[in-house]
């Protein structure tokens, strides 16, 4: 059924530089008979078709807008095939429905899949395409659980009325999904809605917001009456009492999901805060990494290399490339990443995400946001690069700068929780924790607020489909963890060997010891801090964790007090030198030249107002 | 008028009204117009209201929902 041949491709408008970047060969591109474009809405298990028909394993999700970037990918018969984000519509109302349109109205067939379970709201996509006179097939999927729920469809009347081919499926069993290639070649132009005009027409009545409304209108008057005639509800087998929704109901509740959130906020802190970052990285960093690998990196070079040489303190040294990238990428962030992206596509899977969206839709709308953002802002806690490409799910380029801003400043990655939760114990344990936390949050709320009263336009609201909660399909997980993981080793890696490069360059050359002196005035006077902390900043600005990593081995001669400034100066400072370049490509020069600019200031201002506040309340 | 954002947990109420045109032309996407009858399913206090429509569970921000007038049923 897979033709196997598969990488993730893009759009030069859709992939500026974003995690799903690698391209299809351009021969490929140029052989593929003809281009097919994979749309539906959120939720419907497009992305598992996907799968299923260029055997890729894409990013499946079970929250609306966590695919970035155009996955294609060749199917048989030598076909392209474009997934396109799930939108409800296109109607320019986001990034992603214009990212959507244009793959759409590009392509030369569409393969539209709807769930049986949400018709009446898929539909609308569905004739808003045969509107547009796009010759289409329908994959009918989620059939299962539509009759699970007393769902009966009358498939031939569909496919009269819609006039397209419609194909019933399971996706996750995999049940006719193997219908969908030999119908292609049936795939037309189906029936439009009555008096509809000709697409070229439409789409110029479609761009005026008041005719557009009227024509919705007309458009949701026809389909619901098509869906009367194909829909009826089995009420015997109709389930009364559903586990599912009965628990998606309840997490809505205002104390339970505040009970539930903060559990699944204390049960990652013990995942990747402890038992990942301390417990599993003191194996593989400190017995594995630095017993067995690093020792056999620097015996290698030290055999054709004198160890007092520049070269070998550059290559093999503390800081060198081989050395300190090697330990770090697969002693530290490997397993960091890996375990954090394990939880959250849990969270992903089982639909719990998107209800804490709607917790902390009210919150968020203060700060100029609204319950959309939670994901790039928990994503941020794994990683800030990642996370900023993903601000692409927020509808208004007010709403993006506003999360990237916050990302850039004020989220510390995951990387840096192991040293953080390592420093926080020498630094005073509890009270430390509450001091960091505080301020950052405080910083989070007061910047939020700024932005949100200084940006001129208004956030949108949130609008927002709650998916059923289900039991998270172990397949899904897997693959969702996998490409993150790889996505976030093949961006962060080069980086990191770029870092290290500098850092021992600057060392070796006396750099390091110079711009110490440079930077004195900043670390002695303004932050009470030691002249040689200077390295923690710049270290910082390669990545975010080397900051705290270099604060890690000078701890040992700090108080507590100066361990927490320097720890909350560096979570605030610029964002690393990888979310830095996505940012640049993401919100252009003039924003990220005044987040950098702004990062500065702001880590320096707070960093010093702490240090004097802690001094003189005496709190530590 | 009521308002969606007036709605308790386990009302039923008669969609009479939609103000912003936007808010409106999302709203018919959704399949919820003038003239259908959603339920309360969850409420978040000075949050979004949670509605359903047959399987559909939507959540629907403050300010939206102050703008979507309804009838009790």
């Amino acid at each position: 059924m897979s033709s196997g041949r598969a990488t993730v491709a893009s759009d030069p408008h859709v992939c500026s530089g974003g995690p799903h970047c690698s391209t299809v060969s351009d021969i490929a591109i140029d052989n593929a008979t003809e281009t097919i474009a994979l749309a539906g809405n959120p939720n419907v298990g497009k992305s598992v078709v996907f799968n299923a028909l260029t055997g890729l394993y894409t990013n499946v999700s079970n929250f609306p807008g966590t695919t970035v970037g155009i996955p294609s990918g060749m199917m048989e018969g030598n076909r392209l095939l474009k997934d396109t984000p799930g939108v409800y519509g296109i109607s320019k109302f986001s990034e992603e429905e214009m990212v959507a349109e244009k793959a759409i109205l590009a392509a030369d067939k569409v393969i539209n899949v709807m769930s049986a379970l949400s018709l009446e709201r898929d539909i609308f996509l569905t004739q808003h395409v045969i509107d547009y006179q796009k010759p289409m097939v329908v994959v009918l999927n989620q059939m299962d659980e539509a009759e699970k729920n007393g769902v009966i469809i009358d498939i031939p009347k569909l496919e009269a009325l819609l006039g397209v081919p419609v194909i019933p499926t399971v996706a996750v069993t995999g049940e006719g999904l193997n219908q969908i290639i030999p119908t292609l070649s049936q795939a037309r132009v189906g029936n439009p809605m009555p008096d509809c005009p000709d697409p070229e027409q439409l789409k110029a009545l479609e761009d005026n917001p008041v005719q557009r409304l009227h024509i919705y209108g007309l458009r949701r008057q026809y389909i619901n009456a098509l869906v009367h005639q194909v829909l009826s509800n089995n009420e015997a087998k109709k389930q009364t009492f559903s586990f599912s929704r009965l628990l998606g109901k309840l997490l809505l509740n205002p104390v339970v999901g505040a009970i539930s959130g903060l559990m699944a906020m204390v049960a990652l802190y013990q995942i990747v805060g402890i038992w990942i970052s301390v417990n599993l990285v003191d194996i593989t960093e400190k017995k594995l990494m630095l017993g067995y690998i690093v020792p056999g990196i620097q015996a290698l070079f030290s055999s054709f290399l004198p160890k007092t040489s520049a070269l070998y303190t550059i290559l093999a040294g503390e800081f060198g490339v081989f050395t300190m990238s090697i330990q770090y990428i697969f002693g530290v962030l490997f397993p960091l990443i890996l375990g954090f992206y394990i939880y959250i596509s849990i969270l992903e899977d089982c639909g719990y995400l998107p209800r804490i969206a709607v917790l902390c839709d009210g919150l968020l709308t203060k700060i100029g946001l609204n319950g959309r953002a939670v994901i790039p802002i928990i994503l941020g806690f794994g990683c800030v690069t990642m996370a900023t490409v993903s601000t692409r799910v927020l509808t208004s380029e007010r709403e993006r700068t506003i999360a990237s801003t916050i990302l850039a400043i004020t989220i510390p990655c995951s990387a840096q929780i192991a040293v953080i939760v390592a420093l926080m114990a020498m630094a005073g344990g509890l009270k430390a924790w509450a001091v960091f936390i505080g301020v950052l949050s405080l910083v989070l709320i007061v910047m939020g607020t700024a932005l949100n009263k200084l940006l001129p336009g208004k956030s949108t609201s949130l609008i927002l489909d709650l998916p059923p909660m289900r039991v998270p399909s172990l397949k899904n997980i897997a693959r969702k963890t996998w490409v993150r993981t790889m996505v976030f080793l093949k961006e962060a890696s080069p980086l990191f060997i770029l870092g290290s490069l500098l850092v021992s360059v600057m060392q070796v050359t006396g750099l390091l010891g110079l711009s110490e002196r440079l930077l004195a005035p900043l670390t002695v006077d303004l932050l009470h801090l030691p002249t040689q902390t200077a390295q923690i900043f710049i270290m910082g600005m390669v990545r975010r964790d080397f900051g705290g990593a270099g604060l890690y081995f000078l701890a040992h001669q700090l108080s507590a007090t100066q361990i927490l400034t320097a720890l909350i100066t560096i979570a605030l400072f610029v964002p690393c030198i990888a979310s830095f370049t996505v940012i640049a490509k993401e919100r252009g020069t003039r924003e990220s030249v005044m987040l950098l600019a702004g990062s500065w200031l702001i880590a320096f201002a707070v960093g010093a107002l702490t240090v004097r506040a802690i001094e003189l309340s005496g709190i530590l | 008028m009521p308002t969606l954002d007036d709605l308790k947990v386990g009302h039923c109420a008669l969609i009479k009204h939609i103000q912003d045109p936007d808010v409106a032309t999302q709203a018919l996407r959704m399949g919820i117009s003038v003239g259908e009858t959603i339920t309360c399913l969850a409420r978040v206090p000075s949050g979004p209201t949670v509605i359903q429509r047959g399987g559909m569970e939507l959540a629907i921000g403050q300010a939206l929902s102050q703008q979507i007038e309804v009838e009790l049923q």
